[in-house]
Formats: structure tokens, sequence, C-alpha cells
């Protein structure tokens, strides 16, 4: 089902694609028809997923930057909206 | 003749009751340049409308204020709805005006229009080329202007329902003659990055005039050709813009597009955590299940009774021995009666039994062997006679090449 995924460290995985995973691999398990060793190997593949997310998750909060543009190069600044009002427009 | 002679009062009020009374001037919509304003203390607001040819003057009460989209200004072109009077202790007549719009609006709808077809003709607002907005993205881009209700909406929304997303505000004017360019820019140079997953284009509310950038239609290429997701929130749930139609998604206002970009975290961490509660009890429920079959295996007859498999088994062979003991038996009885079926047939014929009924046998002296024909002697041989109870040596004398029988019935 997943095989192409397997080969791919959770770590590079997105929140989105490890959560979508974790489901895959819930409902296989769920299903009940595998051998002890292949439930085993998902299982662990589906604890780092589960890990992953939750690592990712915890992450205490989100940045927020404003791009600014010096000749051509882009920067990012760190952007607070309640300063930028007082610039007026 | 008498004369009638009228107070000043008298035919201002005469020359108010007949414009009054006239049907056309009780509501009419008039074009010109606004000049001469006054705002009063009192908030009414005068002004002269002009053209080249010709001036009136006008008065807007407080009460009609609120109504205006915008508030008028020394040369700006509008159009004014409004009741034609006259104002008695100037004898003026005036428009006593309800309402004014910007002119020109009607050009910007006509164009407006013309695109939306146009574009839509093309193919640029067809649902099938709208791309799915990510359900966990991990970092929105947000053009629009860095100053302002809207990005203020749109940062408080996101990281309210959802703080670990990043936001990148990408700052562009969204009104003026640089605004298009500068958004279709940033539309371009966010998809050059690859760490966006949803845009969001937009800006507060507006005029139609505020609000045109949208409908430009470098902006609407620059969305169409977007490979990240846009949503566009651009004015108030009324306001519809070509961005919105081209765009992945409309949000009816900023704030909405917030809510639409980003999941609930407590919808995020309820699908997780009852994942997690899945895995585990799956992997569970499968050791257990497997745990069961070991088990009802080993209470199988078979492990609990292994000493009846093979008796079992003895028995069965004790049957096996007993079948072929038997089947030994009536072979050997078989082949028993077929031997004296055989010694009968044999008794009978035995050359003893011919002998018996007088017949003999002659064999040569010399060579021994069993003479059946003449051919087989010649005069003076010795030969044996065998009876059945002895033999007589004898000489052949003559030899006749006749049957006996053929002799005998001569």
């Amino acid at each position: 089902m997943n095989q192409q995924n397997k080969e791919i460290p959770v770590s590079e995985l997105t929140f989105e694609e490890s959560l979508k995973e974790l489901e895959n691999i819930v409902s296989r398990l769920e299903s009940n028809n595998l051998t002890l060793d292949e439930a085993l190997e998902l299982f662990k593949r589906g604890i780092s997923l589960s890990a992953h997310c939750s690592a990712m998750l915890d992450k205490a909060e989100g940045l927020i930057k404003i791009l600014t543009q010096d000749r051509d190069k882009y920067e990012e600044m760190p952007f607070d909206p309640l300063e930028g009002e007082t610039n007026g427009f | 003749m008498s004369r009638m002679v009228f107070s000043v009062l008298q035919i201002n009020e005469y020359v108010r009751g007949l414009l009054n009374r006239d049907p056309i001037l009780q509501e009419v919509w008039v074009r010109g340049e606004v000049s001469n304003l006054k705002i009063h203390t009192s908030g009414h607001i005068y002004f002269t409308l002009k053209d080249e040819h010709s001036r009136i003057r006008c008065v807007l009460f407080r009460q009609y204020k609120m109504n205006l989209q915008f508030l008028p200004a020394d040369g700006l072109k509008v159009i004014i709805k409004g009741q034609v009077s006259l104002y008695c202790r100037d004898g003026q007549y005036q428009i006593y005006v309800t309402d004014i719009e910007k002119d020109g609006i009607g050009d910007l709808y006509a164009a407006f229009e013309a695109m939306k077809e146009r574009l839509n003709k093309e193919g640029l607002f067809d649902p099938a080329h709208k791309k799915p907005i990510p359900t966990f993205p991990k970092k929105i881009a947000v053009i629009t202007s860095p100053v302002g209700a809207a990005i203020r909406d749109i940062i408080n929304v996101v990281h309210r329902r959802c703080p670990y997303v990043d936001i990148l505000v990408v700052p562009v004017l969204v009104q003026g003659p640089a605004a298009p360019g500068q958004i279709e820019e940033a539309i371009d140079y966010v998809n050059t990055r690859d760490d966006i997953d949803t845009i969001i284009l937009g800006r507060g509310g507006g005029s139609l005039e505020e609000l045109w950038a949208f409908n430009e239609e470098i902006v609407a290429r620059a969305i169409w050709r977007s490979k990240i997701p846009v949503i566009s929130a651009v004015g108030h749930e009324t306001d519809f813009t070509i961005a919105d139609f081209v765009a992945d998604l409309r949000a009816p206002t900023p704030s909405a597009a917030g809510e639409l970009a980003v999941p609930l975290l407590e919808h995020i961490e309820k699908t997780f955590s009852s994942l997690n509660r899945r895995l585990v009890e799956s992997i569970r429920n499968i050791i257990n299940n497997k745990k069961q079959r070991i088990e009802y295996i080993s209470k199988s007859y078979v492990f609990k009774y292994p000493e009846r498999m093979i008796q079992q088994r003895q028995q069965q062979l004790d049957q096996i021995y007993e079948k072929l003991n038997t089947s030994c038996v009536s072979l050997i009885d078989k082949k028993r009666q077929m031997l004296s079926k055989m010694a009968v047939s044999l008794d009978v014929l035995s050359p003893l039994a011919v002998l018996g009924r007088g017949y003999a046998f002659v064999t040569h002296k010399t060579t021994e062997k069993v003479v059946s024909s003449t051919e087989l002697i010649k005069e003076g041989d010795d030969i044996s006679v065998h009876f059945k109870d002895g033999s007589a040596h004898c000489r052949v004398y003559k030899i006749k090449k006749e049957n006996w029988l053929d002799e005998s019935t001569k």
C-alpha cells in the first residue's frame, strides 16, 4: 500500500503526509489479516509517525515573518501586525 | 383694475409649490462636478454641482450622510439623487440630495462584466482547475497590505485556530495603479519558494475602485498559474472580484480566509489522539488474537492427549495386521484348492492311466527316445516296449509302413 512511503524517513514527511500514512497504517492494522511480523513492522512505523506528528504539534508557536525587499534581495523579518498599524497607509 | 400684490414669501412659496408638484423634479439624477463644498457644524453638507455650462446649489442633510459610500469632495465627478425644490428664505432653488455615487462607476461595471465573461470563456474559472486547499498547512503566505485590519484579522484567526502554523506576510499595495503589478509579482515570487502550502490574497473592504486591483487581468492570470492553492479574501461578503472567481477558494472576508486556510487545532488533536488510540488498540488486538490462536491450538486434542494419537495408530496397525493375516490365509486356501484341482487334471492326463487301459510305448534302445513313428527305427534295431507294470526288450524284424488301422480294415 505504501511501499514508496516506507522508503521515506519519517522526519522528511509533512504533518499532513504523516497523519495520512498513520491513518493508512491504522486501518491496515485494524483489517487484521496480517502476519505478526507485518503487524509489528507497521506498528513500529506508526509509532514513529505518531511521535513525529506529536513533535510538530508541540511546537509552541508558529512564526510570523514579513518579507522585505532590498535591491532584488528578499529577506524575512519578524512581523508584529499591531506595530505596523502606526505606519499608516 | 385691481392689482394682486404678493409678498416675497408668497411668491417663493408659490414657486416652491409648483416645483414640489412637478413629477419629474420629485426625484432626479444629476451628473456633475462637486465644488464649493462646505460641511456645516450642524453636519449638513452644502455644495455646488457644476458642469461646463451651468451650476446648481445642492444640500445634503445630516441624516442622509450615513447612506453615503464616501464623502464628496471638491473636484469629484458624481451623480447625485435628490428632489429639486426652493429654499424660501433665499429664493434660491436647489437640490435636496439623498444619495451620491461616483461617476464612472457604470463604466467600471461594464469593464468588470466584460472581463469576467472573457476570462470565463477562456476557462480561468473552471472548477476542474481549482486545487484543493491543504488540510494541515505548515506555512501560509498572506499577500496583502501590511497595515490595516485585514492582515491583523487573518493572523489572529489563523493563530487562534492553529498556533503551530507559520505565516509569511508578503506586503503589497492593495489599491492604486501600482497594486496589480505588485500583487502579480508577489504571487509569482511565493511560487518560487517550496515552503508555502497555501496563499491568502486579499484586502479589507472598500469601494469598487479601491478593490479594482483584484479585477485586473494580470492578477487573475497570476492566480491562475499559481501552483500553490490561493484563497481570495477581498472586501466584504457582498464584494465579488475577478480574483475571487479565479482563486481556488473564495473567502467572504479576510477573517473567513483565516478559518478556511487552517484547521482547528482541537480537531487535529482529536483526530490525532484517536489515531494513536486505534494504533495501540489494533496491535494489542492482533497480538491477543495470535495468543488466542496459540491457546486454542495447544488446547486441541492432539496436544492435550498425545498418547491417544499413538493408541489410535496402534489400533489401526492392529486392524491392518488382522486384515493382512486373514487375506493371507484365504489366499493360501485358494491356492490349495487350485492345486488339488490341478492334481485331478494331472491324474487324468497321466500316461500311467493310459498304460492302465492297455496302451504301451516304445523307446529306442540306444537313443532312449520315444519312438512315435516307423521313421525312427530300422530293421534290426533294439527297442524297449513299456507297459504299466514293466517293459520288454525287443528286436525289430520287419517294418511295415502302413497304419495298422488301415491294415485291419482291409
